[in-house]
């Protein structure tokens, strides 16, 4: 099956940085597949993650769309942050960030754009009255449901996603990865997880690549690499790892 | 003297008479370290802030007592209250980086808590070294010059239980401290913490929603739900066996005891 993103060889090391971040980084994705990338701080899976969607040039290496040469078109891949509070605009009603990349990729008029979001809304399970809110008005999971939300607005192939909640409860947290598996069932979304919860990773995921200064040093599936890591960067995790499971 | 004691507290919000404390009662003993668990908006936070005597604004004890290492604090006079917490219970935050000023040294602000803890100049500076090193910190005499943004968010934190520790408190009120941080300096800072909190023989009430670490560094569990105490008892009897339907509801949510890619149960309440 010819890959939905495929990166192959890349690297990224900024001014001044004693090593790179990203030192040659090959991986694909399938058409619906979860992959998790685990790592600890400063291992370099946000900037792969930012890389992956466009966010971020490489210094070196290559990306491929669905086997053509290049980045991804507009919307076709999403990204949704990791605090939901500071990545939506604070003075703009939610109808306004929910739509604003899709106003982007095409004109919209006002009417259409506040139809879209309410369509958006009523796929992240929200009610469509929040529309005239605004970010400082929900709780911490309905931010992060609006940013989804906002992802899902260009109808993307690939969700790419960085620690979407860690910054959330446990019951909040349940919702929005509820939410993530419905939406991989009902629209067969790609999505990357960056986190470093060995726990959501392993729930979520088809897949998972553990990174460390800079590289993919271990992949497979989830429970069986997890339960016992090749790599010293994965023993490491799964060690430091405070289950709160008996 | 027991670090703290709280018996039947209550507290409501004046403009509605919303109750948001119902009638909590807990203890946390000298050398204890007591987790308190739950959701956002259960009351946790809520709980620290008046054990302290620094309800927000818009709130009030409508019944109930505290008492902080035999201090009872209803009625004690603002400088008494300021003296307390100085000396006798500390505080740390959830984001170190909101709690150390940006613009100071790491040694100044160090100096200031050791002044407030009756430290004697000539002594400060060795002493900030001493706290810093027994924080397994690198090169403390480097870090008494950097400022906190040259720190690492895990530095930052044992930089702040350094400080919490400067004095000797009998009670330590440690408010979603590793929340911010990543596995390997969760399970660092984690393990500091409890270790300083045995060592001077302080009561730790350690307030989070993480219940892998309040699981793995707690001798007692509280869990707390709607303003009410729901669940007390060791880790292993709260965590194996709970007996209440809102502890049982929120260990439900825990992704490691689901089948993978199933749907995790949820109840009500927060989305």
């Amino acid at each position: 099956m010819t890959a939905l993103l495929a990166a192959r060889d890349l690297r990224w090391q900024p001014a001044g940085a004693k090593a790179p971040i990203v030192d040659g980084v090959s991986l694909a994705i399938s058409p619906g597949e979860f992959v998790g990338i685990l790592g600890g701080s400063g291992c370099g899976k946000t900037s792969l993650s930012r890389m992956l969607a466009g966010l971020r040039r490489p210094d070196a290496g290559t990306l491929a769309w669905k086997g053509a040469a290049g980045s991804p078109p507009r919307g076709a891949v999403s990204f949704v942050f990791q605090d939901p509070f500071t990545s939506l605009n604070p003075r703009k009603p939610l109808w306004w960030s929910l739509t604003e990349a899709a106003a982007l990729a095409a004109p919209l008029t006002a009417a259409a754009r506040r139809s879209l979001a309410d369509e958006l809304l009523v796929q992240v399970g929200l009610p469509p009255d929040h529309a005239t809110r605004f970010p400082h008005q929900l709780s911490g999971g309905q931010r992060q449901r609006i940013a989804i939300g906002r992802a899902l607005a260009t109808q993307p192939e690939l969700l790419i996603l960085d620690e979407p909640t860690s910054a959330l409860d446990l019951s909040v947290q349940a919702r929005i990865l509820n939410l993530l598996l419905s939406l991989q069932a009902s629209r067969n979304i790609a999505m990357v997880m960056v986190s470093h919860d060995i726990a959501v990773i392993r729930h979520m995921a088809h897949r998972v690549l553990v990174m460390d200064a800079g590289r993919i040093v271990e992949s497979g599936e989830p429970t069986a690499l997890l339960a016992a890591p090749r790599s010293t960067a994965g023993a490491r995790l799964v060690a430091n790892f405070l289950s709160a499971d008996i | 003297m027991t670090p703290l004691v709280i018996s039947n507290l209550t507290v409501c919000r004046r403009a509605d008479g919303r109750v948001l404390i119902d009638g909590l009662s807990l203890s946390v003993a000298a050398g204890e370290v007591v987790g308190l668990v739950g959701e956002s908006g259960s009351g946790k936070s809520l709980t620290a802030m008046a054990a302290i005597g620094m309800l927000p604004a818009g709130l009030q004890q409508e019944a109930g007592s505290i008492m902080v290492a035999g201090v009872p604090l209803g009625g004690l006079a603002t400088a008494a209250l300021r003296q307390l917490r100085q000396r006798t219970v500390s505080l740390i935050f959830q984001d170190p980086m909101t709690a150390l000023c940006p613009t100071r040294r790491i040694g100044a602000q160090l100096a200031d808590v050791l002044a407030v803890a009756g430290c004697p100049r000539t002594d400060r500076v060795a002493r900030a070294m001493a706290l810093l090193a027994d924080m397994h910190l690198p090169d403390p005499a480097m870090l008494l010059r950097r400022y906190p943004h040259q720190l690492s968010g895990g530095q930052r934190q044992r930089v702040l239980i350094a400080m919490a520790f400067s004095a000797s408190p009998a009670l330590v009120l440690a408010d979603e401290v590793t929340t911010a941080l990543d596995v390997s300096a969760r399970a660092q800072v984690l393990r500091l913490l409890v270790e300083r909190a045995r060592q001077m023989g302080s009561g730790l009430l350690f307030i989070t929603h993480d219940l892998g670490a309040a699981r793995h560094c707690c001798d007692r569990i509280l869990v707390m739900a709607g303003g009410r105490l729901v669940e007390n008892g060791p880790a292993a009897q709260v965590f194996g066996q709970p007996a209440s339907p809102e502890a049982r509801q929120l260990l439900a949510a825990l992704p490691e005891r689901a089948v993978p890619r199933q749907p995790l149960p949820v109840g009500g309440g927060l989305q």
